[in-house]
């Protein structure tokens, strides 16, 4: 065997090392899982949520109506020649006003801390049980810029979490 | 002749199906996440038991100390037609009662107390079936910071007569104070009609 032979087998095993290793590189990294999911999506698709919301639109209602209420008797109130009647009504219902604004502030607080916390331990879940590496929550507020539906598994997590919910 | 052999045969088929348990092991059955009629439910760093009380669990429950057979008898009568459940919560890994946990104030500790006393009825609900029910009775059991939990104990008017629950259940807690959210536990029909199946002496 002549030098240049040696030389030109040694190139090709060079060649097929290099290959054999960038093919392990490539499939290495496909093994590392990664989803994207929709959290305003995902939030807005909890059953829980949609509950929470139902249950806190009673109270509200009242408020709500108290406020239509107190406006109808401003309105009928500003026809008549008693004004002292008509400013306690406008004091009346500026009062019952920030209160409505108030429970409807309160109750969002309080279901955005309840669906999240119960949202987080089961997103952990999913991912430990389906292998994901990392998932990045898009919230269309700029963490996520592009996202095909490749790695998109949004509708997979809420019918995971949904789920989980109704036990 | 044919008659008594079929009678004899059907007795022999029903027998079958039924098992005879002591009252210690018929208390661990029920209590048994594996049979259906316990869920436990662990939720941002918090225990719930959730517990259907057969009514011969109850009566076992309630003549520990002794009870008279008449006594029984009106206990088990004025179960019928109800479905009962308690409900047990605590902290994982904290020795502390649940009314105790992250409170700052002998106030905030009343509130809880409060609430836990007479409004946590207000959060409980049931599905019974394609029904809404909702609580007939309501009791808190407090622990006195003795025990690392508090339990309630609810009952559900079934308005079935004086059947027992037939249909699946779903028990379900709103749970404001650690708020953990809407907290279910289903209860299949068929462990019911499992426990059908189960004789206990009492």
């Amino acid at each position: 065997m002549t030098t240049s032979r040696i030389k030109q087998y040694s190139g090709f095993a060079v060649v097929i090392i290099i290959s054999i290793l960038a093919n392990y590189f490539i499939s290495a990294n496909h093994d590392k899982k990664i989803a994207v999911v929709d959290a305003v999506k995902l939030f807005n698709g909890f059953t829980m949520k949609k509950e929470l919301e139902k249950e806190a639109e009673v109270k509200l209602k009242y408020f709500s109506l108290q406020v239509d209420s107190l406006d109808g008797q401003i309105k009928l109130a500003g026809y008549g020649k008693d004004s002292a009647v008509r400013r306690s009504l406008i004091q009346k219902y500026l009062i019952t006003k920030r209160e409505l604004e108030n429970q409807y502030n309160q109750s969002n607080q309080l279901i955005n801390e309840m669906v999240w916390k119960r949202l987080n331990p089961l997103i952990d879940e999913y991912g430990k049980k389906n292998g994901f590496h990392l998932i990045i929550g898009a919230n269309g507020m700029g963490s996520v810029l592009y996202n095909d539906n490749y790695f998109d598994k949004t509708e997979e997590v809420i019918q995971y979490v949904n789920k989980n919910y109704e036990n | 002749m044919r008659t008594n052999i079929s009678s004899w045969a059907f007795l022999l088929f029903c027998s079958c199906g039924t098992k005879e348990y002591a009252p210690k092991n018929y208390v661990s059955f029920v209590e048994s996440p594996a049979n259906g009629l316990c869920r436990k439910l662990s939720i941002s760093g918090w225990e719930y038991d959730m517990q259907y009380r057969p009514y011969d669990y109850t009566v076992l429950q309630e003549s520990r100390n002794g009870m008279s057979d008449s006594m029984k008898k009106i206990r088990f009568d004025q179960l019928k037609g109800t479905a009962w459940f308690s409900i047990r919560f605590r902290k994982e890994n904290s020795d502390q009662s649940p009314l105790r946990v992250g409170v700052h104030s002998l106030d905030e500790y009343q509130q809880r107390y409060v609430y836990y006393m007479s409004q946590a009825m207000n959060d409980i609900t049931l599905i019974y079936g394609q029904d809404t029910l909702h609580p007939m009775s309501y009791v808190f059991e407090t622990s006195y910071n003795v025990a690392p939990f508090e339990t309630m104990i609810v009952g559900f008017d079934l308005k079935n007569g004086n059947k027992g629950p037939e249909e699946n259940m779903q028990l379900i807690l709103l749970d404001r104070v650690f708020k953990n959210g809407i907290i279910k536990a289903s209860f299949e029909k068929s462990s019911l009609k499992e426990l059908n199946n189960i004789k206990v002496s009492i």
